[in-house]
């Protein structure tokens, strides 16, 4: 099958669609399909052989963050390009509703197209307003996806329409036979946090006030932050005890990710909120580790909670003392570690990237359809409709 | 002059309008159709794989399980419009009820697959029907009657089907998995 992925995010600029589509795209070229990524790029050198560039994305703010978007007719023309080149049987876009290469494809294409929402985070106003203008072109997509039940929410309150939810995938071989990052690991027990530390929502600040109170059964308990933010400033508004179990490493390469998982004890998702999927947990699951989290619902799902086995335990979000009572459970009990990781090999095994792939090949199936036609460029469809 | 002029921005702005409902109401009658046929073709399929699984199951099944699978293949198979959701639904029950317990693993994925394919379909063709009457029961497509001489599109809804084979359970029936829908409580009626 000819497969057109279109990328909407900076290639080169890490993050979870960009992962994603990259995940995706290496693992239907390995299942024998032909595969070309259109995307976004700062630096083109680090495109890999089946990605093309589609130019630099300028910074504009959306959805509440800074995100990096490209739309114009140097885009436009580059999408055409690629449509008449790829001569694809399917386009799947990602996130077509931000302006983006995304949804200049899906305004020029013509053709079985599959769309992919990511986001559960909708600032609804700015959603709905979009919907009207969008709905023409949205309107063309024959099959939409969503990757949890809250980007599908958003897909049925905001704009109109419905998806099948496909998870997200995670290459479980690549975090299961990972090696552990040098002097991570310590004796007296190592929790893993991985994400944007200075982001509150994140809940750093809730895992650091229950630090102490796990030292006091494990008193050479260790945390190891990776992520984006200011060491500096986080560090130096600990107090010393605490500081002292703290190890930063900064942000991380996604082997080093692997390695890091490979490395600790447990994981620790103290998230406040906001949490639409959980995708670090999965990988935490992959490397084999425990994992300890709030009682979100997406978390609750993903660890497969009250289906007669966990891969891990859930605590009252935000409250240090139950974070900490979890923690020096998991920590005291290696027969609980045992089975909890064991839960969670399992259980990752339906998330397996060629697992999720085999599904979103389905969709692709049900909308080329009985009689295939392929993507074209709007201006070259000679046939009407 | 200044109303002539008036008027004539109204009515090219108009006829613009116009010409660009036209050809959406006739894309997603394209689209429409399309996955109308990938709907039936599904359907087709499910009830092929409950033939070819009785077919398999030999002295394992009960005479009378055989006759009621084999029956409700037929009627799903031979309804036309109306009756062929009831149809449908029907031989959903009747594989929950019915089948053998013991089916050869390859033919069980088989119906799974077919099942799931349903789902999608369903889901993709259901969208097409609510996209295309999003837009003719808009005030100005009413008003100037533009889809009158095209047909209204109907929801197809029969119950999502259960999967059987323990593989594409964890496969799909996974927390996350494609999971089957409730009912659609958000069709739009605008």
């Amino acid at each position: 099958m000819r497969v057109g992925l279109v990328c909407p995010y900076t290639w080169d600029i890490p993050g979870g669609v960009q992962a994603h589509v990259r995940d995706l795209a290496e693992t239907l070229l390995a299942l024998g399909h032909h595969v070309r990524v259109l995307t976004p790029v700062d630096d083109e050198t680090l495109l890999p052989s089946y990605a093309i560039a589609a130019g630099h994305a300028v910074p504009v703010r959306y959805n509440g963050s800074v995100a990096r978007l490209q739309f114009g007719p140097v885009a436009a023309t580059r999408v055409r390009r690629f449509l008449r080149d790829g001569r694809f049987d399917v386009l799947h876009l990602h996130e077509p509703v931000a302006p983006s290469v995304s949804l200049l494809a899906c305004m020029l294409a013509n053709g079985p197209i599959v769309a992919t929402f990511h986001t559960s985070n909708p600032r609804s106003r700015s959603l709905s307003a979009a919907q009207g203008v969008l709905q023409p072109f949205l309107e063309k997509i024959n099959g939409r996806i969503a990757v949890s039940p809250a980007a599908r929410q958003v897909q049925v309150e905001h704009l109109g329409g419905d998806a099948v939810e496909i998870p997200n995938g995670v290459a479980v071989a690549r975090f299961a036979s990972a090696t552990p990052l040098p002097g991570v690991a310590v004796s007296g027990g190592t929790i893993g946090f991985i994400g944007r530390y200075d982001e509150p929502r994140k809940g750093l600040a809730t895992l650091l006030d229950a630090l102490p109170r796990v030292a006091l059964r494990h008193s050479g308990v260790r945390l190891a932050i990776a992520g984006r933010g200011d060491a500096d400033t986080l560090l130096g508004g600990l107090t010393p005890k605490v500081r002292e179990r703290v190890r930063m490493l900064g942000r991380v390469s996604e082997s080093e990710k692997a390695g890091l998982l490979a490395a600790v004890d447990v994981y620790c998702a103290p998230n406040l909120g906001n949490e639409s999927f959980g995708i670090v947990l999965l990988e935490a699951m992959a490397a084999g580790v425990p994992v300890v989290a709030s009682d979100l619902p997406a978390f609750r799902r993903v660890l497969d909670v009250g289906h007669g086995g966990s891969a891990g335990r859930l605590f009252r979000t935000g409250d240090p003392a139950d974070l900490a009572a979890a923690l020096t459970d998991v920590l005291d009990d290696p027969g609980m570690r045992a089975r909890l990781s064991a839960v969670g090999r399992g259980l990752v095994c339906a998330y397996d990237w060629p697992v999720v792939a085999a599904q979103i090949v389905r969709v692709y199936e049900t909308v080329i359809a009985v009689a295939p036609r392929p993507v074209v460029a709007a201006d070259d469809d000679v046939t009407p409709g | 002059m200044e109303v002539a002029l008036v008027v004539l921005a109204a009515l090219l702005v108009v006829s613009l309008w116009v010409a660009t409902t036209e050809s959406r109401l006739t894309r997603l009658g394209g689209r429409v159709e399309t996955a109308r046929a990938v709907l039936d073709a599904a359907l087709v399929r499910r009830a092929a794989a409950v033939t070819a699984l009785v077919d398999a199951a030999g002295d394992r099944i009960s005479r009378a399980d055989a006759d009621r699978l084999r029956a409700a293949c037929r009627a799903a198979l031979e309804a036309g419009e109306p009756g062929r959701e009831t149809a449908e639904n029907d031989l959903g029950r009747a594989i929950d009820e019915h089948l053998p317990a013991e089916c050869p693993a390859d033919l069980l994925t088989d119906l799974d697959d077919a099942s799931v394919r349903v789902v999608l379909a369903r889901r993709f063709y259901n969208d097409g029907v609510r996209d295309t009457r999003a837009l003719r029961g808009q005030r100005m497509t009413r008003a100037l009657r533009l889809a009158r001489d095209r047909p209204t599109p109907d929801f197809f809804e029969i119950a999502d089907p259960t999967l059987h084979s323990t593989a594409q359970h964890s496969a799909l029936h996974s927390p996350g998995g494609i999971q089957p829908t409730p009912p659609d409580t958000s069709t739009p009626a605008r």
